[in-house]
């Protein structure tokens, strides 16, 4: 699964920051979740508690930060919230844009203008804005 | 904010790569594609487990070449490369479909990245990635993420190519990254671009005469590999100083 890759990824990270500044453990982790990606939360969930286990990162707390996308049309400047990406895209679509959140830029129009020149301004996808460490 | 958790993500996925080749050059049109794809589908039938990689997010036409069709990936810690004719393909085309993907630079690198990040190759012998033309964000994201990459640059003997590609070689070579050597691809009398290998102090790969032959092979991978284009470009393969790239790993 892709959620597996993501939090393989943020887990590497963050266990690297935490080598760096001589660390031995992770005490919090914020992520940042920007629904654009559309992930599984409860699978990225599962497999950040799986990756973590015997890992500076192991027993940390772990606080996740929702974030709505937001777009902006470089054209006429406007900007606009994405509620809910299975109602505006295809099945198929949905899927390009939860692998590769940037092609929403493919699918979508402003919907003021028309135009077709769009940009990601917010809840793009997975991050993490911070840790503590002791 | 922290470092971007994708390029953990990105040396994970790559890690299994004994070799990865980058076919370049600063021009369009000069054939990156053709290369690549060629050179992915005679690696594979030398028994090599090689991966394809088209990085032309604007243009993605590999899957043209070899006529894959319509094609999705399975999920396996991330994305699985797709296979057909024993290449694992990695391209933009089932995301996008027939449609333009209108990227900036920084959607362009991001969207990039994260490719790379979620792609689980696995092992392969060999990563051959067909880069679009230019020297922009594709270009210098491959070159930041990949370490051990090696660019095989591409021109045509015309000096509107010779004049660009002479740039990226300069560019390249200043900044100390691995070029094997420059191939010159549709070659019509006599070839033209050894003396800027030369100026530069690169190998000159070959010349690959131009084909007239290969547009009634395009999405034929049988016909493909009996055109005059692969089996020249199979001959280089296997000599010096593309060999090494395409030589089987010697058992333990």
């Amino acid at each position: 699964m892709h959620e597996w890759a993501l939090a393989e990824a943020v887990i590497d990270a963050v266990i690297d920051v935490a080598a760096k500044k001589n660390a031995s453990k992770i005490t919090e982790i914020e992520i940042v979740i920007g629904e654009l990606q559309t992930i599984d939360i409860e699978n990225f969930k599962y497999a950040l508690d799986v990756l973590r286990e015997g890992t500076p990162a192991e027993g940390a707390k772990v606080r996740f930060i929702t974030e709505k996308p937001r777009l902006r049309c470089n054209i006429c400047g406007y900007e606009w919230t994405i509620g809910s990406i299975s109602s505006l895209l295809g099945e198929r679509e949905a899927e390009a844009v939860h692998f590769i959140p940037e092609l929403i830029q493919v699918f979508v129009s402003c919907p003021k203008c028309g135009g077709g020149d769009i940009e990601i301004v917010a809840g793009r996808g997975v991050y993490v804005r911070s840790i503590r460490v002791e | 904010m922290m470092k971007d958790p994708r390029i953990y993500g990105i040396r994970r996925s790559l890690s299994g790569i004994r070799n990865t080749l980058c076919v370049v050059s600063g021009k369009g049109g000069v054939g990156k594609s053709t290369i690549s794809t060629l050179m992915a589908l005679i690696a594979a039938n030398m028994g090599l487990a090689v991966g394809l990689l088209d990085l032309d997010l604007h243009g993605p036409s590999c899957h043209v070449i070899l006529g894959v069709g319509d094609f999705w990936y399975e999920e396996e810690r991330g994305i699985k490369p797709y296979m057909y004719e024993g290449i694992g393909i990695v391209s933009i085309y089932p995301f996008i479909g027939e449609r333009c993907a209108p990227l900036r630079g920084v959607a362009l690198s991001s969207a990039i990245t994260e490719l790379l990040a979620i792609i689980n190759w696995g092992r392969l012998d060999i990563l051959i990635v067909d880069m679009p033309p230019g020297m922009g964000d594709p270009l210098l994201d491959i070159a930041r993420y990949v370490r051990s990459l090696s660019f095989l640059v591409v021109t045509t003997g015309s000096k509107v190519s010779l004049t660009t590609v002479s740039r990226l070689l300069r560019y390249l070579i200043d900044h100390r990254y691995c070029v094997v050597g420059l191939l010159e691809n549709m070659v019509i009398g006599a070839p033209r671009a050894e003396s800027i290998a030369k100026h530069h102090g690169v190998r000159y790969v070959g010349s690959i005469p131009f084909d007239a032959g290969l547009e009634h092979a395009i999405g034929c991978p049988r016909k493909l590999l009996e055109t005059k284009i692969a089996k020249t470009l199979r001959d280089l393969m296997m000599a010096d100083p593309l060999s090494r790239f395409f030589s089987k790993p010697k058992p333990i």
